[in-house]
């Protein structure tokens, strides 16, 4: 990152070093402990000043996206909270502000330094490498013993898989990476073979993770990623002696995800049908318990969105707020959701929403090519209709993955127009 | 062709042309060249001008933007870590330190709070860094309390439920005047605690009643006379048993009467029935009845009729004074109505029920010292001659068994009519009837059917007299 490299070495060093705290953060528990946190985030606002000093001494052009509209929206908010004295937890709000900071800053970098297409392929082929052996852990200590994180950290009532003590959040990487690697395994290069070996390593562990919503979204991404990439590349391979046969060889890896998707769903119960018992005759009538459903808790947080919609009550203050909205006699309450859209919006009111929305509509906008569609759009919709059903947002492993993602999207269009531009 | 040629020709004129001054051409095999011509090398193709970029202005103002992001980034990330780091160390020096390094955290200052012998302006800081939170100002009333400042920590409370009307701040300033002996501020916050979380009636009540053990004191002035604090009141007294303090909740609970509280109501009534408290047992049972939860006649006393869907015309609800389906592993149990026929109750014995087993109960409300006598029709099919059904009847509350009939012959697709004559002596208004099974010693376990229908049970006279 010397001042004195090239341009193309500064980007290659960047993505290194993004890749590097992608790495940090999936094998340091997913970055939840606040150690790990402070690590990657003290190293992503640290490159985000190496740029700019770069930058001042000399003047390069910067990638501009409306991709870092949503993420500037969560610290404008988080900013006015602050400032305005809405927050019903400053401190929290703070520290909330500070993580879309860094998340502001890590899709910056991610979006300059990968839109070179030489460094993508790198990045691809290294994030694909840091999920697989993480994968490869993960089903390594479930064989073993499924108690504690690196035979070593015990988690009491967690699910742990691999280094994550939630395995919803880890399913969600997977959802992450999985197409990933099957679009990059569909077009047919010569390493088809161990990208193949990386989407089976990821099957395999998503049965580990026992998440129902991960392997729905796993299974929608095969079969969109495999017809949207059969659609686009029959005609050359049809044509073609040396990517005819890897075409051919593709689908069939496909079709042998499929089948191990499958094995993981029958794993996991959900293809099994039940035996219906006899009716029962007898009249159960115990009053049941009070215990806060799934369903009570979203009506709660409907009722909180709505007593606070413009600013919501305080970015990173979901659970104080919750537990007076229903407090319980033995102190427990939720401090999240497990439903990161709503949750957002208690916190931040519906600007959260529209924030989401406009990631959505930016990114429908560039949905130019197959690689946008295998590379980007398909990995973050699973993530985001995983994240409907779970926490992944606050798993800063999982954002960190899912942002480089989408800073592939400016290096990807730019790409397309050039060659748009180009054909008479 | 002809091009190449042209070129060739024209070369060496255009070299001797553009020949730098000084310049000596190497000797060829060919043509020798002269020794005072000088050939100059080809002049380097000129680059194009490196426009070197230049930030503009906006560029300086994103520049600027980056770096006061990273840098107030950094410092907050690296304060907030030390901060955490220092209070996870639990000693004075440090939870002060960290309240230095990082002034905005509350948990510091509550933190540094417990490690002071006063720490009252601690979480006086805190409850400051938490606006609308009632739980800091809970906290600093507790340890103003401590310190006898009891004005401060009345106010301090006052002000945590004037921040939040729900139950806990109301809670906090009832236990507070509970604990000054000021009954009447007690009884205002306690019920205004109950009224902002009627769901948390029962732990309101238990400190009312550990307090006060006073029933009618407590329904007047702790539970608001709606239905839901009422409803959850019930519901309480019935899990502590405190039947004495029933009549009066219900009273004031029998217009809210919906059905959603059908299963709190089948806890009154097994609690009432169990204690045989057999006139408050039939007033709740006929409110339910016309109230429309549950659609059957209700009985009478003390001439009859006794029994509670004798005919097996409405569903078995399990509830009251309704048949029940004893726990019977084995054996299926089901009503059958078909259009224009008599409903009956039919049975199925699969053989793997057990040896000895209850099939169907009812608690009968019955004259006492009246002799009574119970009749019914049955019908089994495929089993054997000693089918092991039987009726027996006990007193509910004692358990005594007051009469017995064991090991009804099999009436083979045929209806036959049964009958068992029974003395409820005196002090005793509440019999249970009971259908049970029990195998004889030899026969294998039984596999059919065994049909009943068309139940009745009179005073012995009134047979009489009807027959």
């Amino acid at each position: 990152l010397s001042p004195s490299s090239t341009f193309y070495i500064f980007r290659f060093r960047t993505a290194q070093a993004l890749l590097g705290l992608i790495a940090l953060a999936v094998f340091a528990f997913g970055a939840v402990e606040v150690w790990a946190f402070s690590v990657i985030a003290a190293a992503t606002l640290g490159l985000t000043a190496a740029w700019a000093l770069r930058k001042w001494r000399d003047p390069f052009p910067v990638i501009v996206t409306a991709l870092y509209a949503p993420f500037g929206l969560m610290v404008v908010i988080g900013g006015l909270q602050l400032a305005l004295g809405t927050s019903q937890a400053p401190y929290a709000t703070a520290g909330s502000l500070l993580a879309w900071l860094v998340y502001l800053a890590f899709l910056f970098l991610a979006a300059n330094a990968l839109a070179d297409p030489g460094v993508r392929v790198e990045y691809l082929r290294g994030f694909l490498a840091v999920v697989s052996a993480a994968c490869l852990l993960g089903l390594a200590q479930w064989i073993t013993q499924t108690s504690s994180v690196y035979w070593l950290r015990a988690a009491p009532g967690a699910r742990i898989f691999g280094p994550f003590a939630d395995a919803e959040a880890f399913a969600v990487l997977i959802e992450l990476a999985f197409p990933v690697a099957l679009t990059v395994a569909l077009r047919g290069g010569r390493r088809q073979h161990y990208y193949l070996g990386a989407c089976a390593v990821m099957a395999l562990a998503l049965a580990g993770t026992r998440s129902t919503v991960g392997v729905a979204v796993v299974a929608a991404q095969l079969v969109c990623v495999t017809a949207a990439m059969t659609a686009g590349e029959y005609r050359v391979a049809l044509h073609s002696r040396r990517r005819g046969p890897r075409f051919v060889a593709g689908l069939l890896g496909a079709g042998a995800l499929g089948v191990l998707l499958l094995g993981a769903a029958w794993s996991m119960g959900l293809l099994r049908v039940g035996t219906a018992e006899l009716e029962s005759v007898e009249t159960v009538l115990d009053r049941s318990e009070r215990v806060l459903t799934r369903v009570e808790a979203l009506h709660v947080s409907r009722a909180l969105i709505a007593e606070k919609p413009l600013l919501g009550h305080g970015m990173g203050s979901f659970g104080p707020v919750f537990a007076r909205a229903a407090p319980r006699d033995d102190g427990w309450y939720w401090k999240h959701l497990q439903s990161d859209p709503l949750e957002l919006a208690v916190e931040a009111g519906w600007p959260a929403l529209a924030a989401q929305l406009l990631l959505l509509a930016v990114l429908l906008l560039r949905t130019r090519s197959l690689n946008m569609w295998g590379l980007v759009i398909a990995p973050l919709a699973g993530a985001w209709v995983h994240s409907w059903f779970a926490a992944p947002i606050r798993t800063p492993a999982v954002m960190l993955a899912g942002l480089a993602l989408l800073a592939f999207a400016p290096g990807l269009s730019a790409r397309v127009a050039v060659k748009r531009r180009r054909q008479p | 062709m002809s091009r190449s040629h042209g070129a060739s020709d024209r070369q060496p004129h255009a070299m001797a042309m553009h020949d730098p001054p000084g310049y000596r051409a190497e000797p060829s095999a060919g043509r020798p060249i002269p020794s005072d011509v000088a050939v100059k090398p080809p002049r380097p193709k000129p680059e194009p001008p490196i426009r070197r970029r230049r930030n503009t202005v906006s560029d300086w103002v994103a520049v600027a933007i980056c770096l006061a992001g990273a840098l107030y980034g950094l410092q907050s990330t690296l304060r907030r870590a030390a901060g955490e780091m220092l209070l996870s160390g639990g000693s004075l020096e440090w939870a002060e330190l960290a309240t230095r390094i990082t002034p905005d955290n509350p948990l510091a200052w509550k933190r540094l709070a417990r490690t002071l012998p006063d720490g009252a302006d601690a979480l006086r800081r805190a409850a400051d860094l938490q606006p609308g939170a009632s739980e800091p100002w809970i906290d600093l009333a507790l340890e103003l309390e401590t310190q006898q400042d009891l004005d401060g920590a009345e106010h301090a409370l006052q002000h945590a439920a004037a921040l939040d009307p729900r139950f806990m701040p109301s809670w906090a300033l009832a236990n507070f005047y509970l604990r000054r002996g000021r009954e009447d501020d007690f009884w205002r916050s306690i019920r205004g605690a109950v009224a902002a979380d009627p769901a948390r009636t029962p732990t309101a009540a238990a400190l009312c009643w550990r307090a006060f053990d006073d029933p009618g004191r407590i329904l007047e002035r702790a539970i608001p006379a709606e239905p839901e604090p009422l409803r959850v009141y019930l519901g309480y007294l019935i899990d502590e048993r405190r039947l004495a303090a029933l009549p009066q909740v219900w009273e004031r609970f029998e217009p809210n009467l919906g059905a959603a509280d059908l299963p709190l109501m089948a806890e009154l009534l097994d609690d009432l029935l169990a204690a045989g408290d057999v006139d408050f047992a039939l007033a709740v049972w006929r409110s339910m009845l016309s109230r429309g939860l549950l659609d059957h006649q209700p009985p009478a006393l003390p001439g009859g009729p006794y029994l509670t869907n004798a005919d097996f015309a409405g569903p078995v609800s399990g509830v009251g004074l309704d048949w029940r389906f004893a726990p019977a592993p084995g054996v299926g149990r089901g009503r059958r109505a078909e259009q224009g026929a008599q409903p009956l109750l039919e049975l199925l014995f699969s053989g793997n029920q057990s040896e000895r087993t209850l099939l169907l109960t009812q608690v009968v409300p019955v004259p006492e010292g009246e002799e009574l006598t119970f009749t019914f029709e049955y019908a089994t099919r495929q089993l054997p001659v000693v089918t092991g059904v039987g009726w027996r009847v006990r007193d509910h509350v004692s358990e005594a068994v007051l009469s017995e009939r064991s090991a009804l012959p099999a009436a083979e697709e045929r209806w036959e009519r049964g009958e068992l004559k029974f003395r409820a002596p005196a002090g005793v208004r509440l019999a249970r009837l009971e259908l049970f099974y029990e195998r004889a010693s030899g026969p294998e376990r039984h596999e059919g059917r065994y049909m009943l229908r068309r139940l009745d049970l009179k005073r012995a006279g009134a047979e009489a007299e009807g027959n």
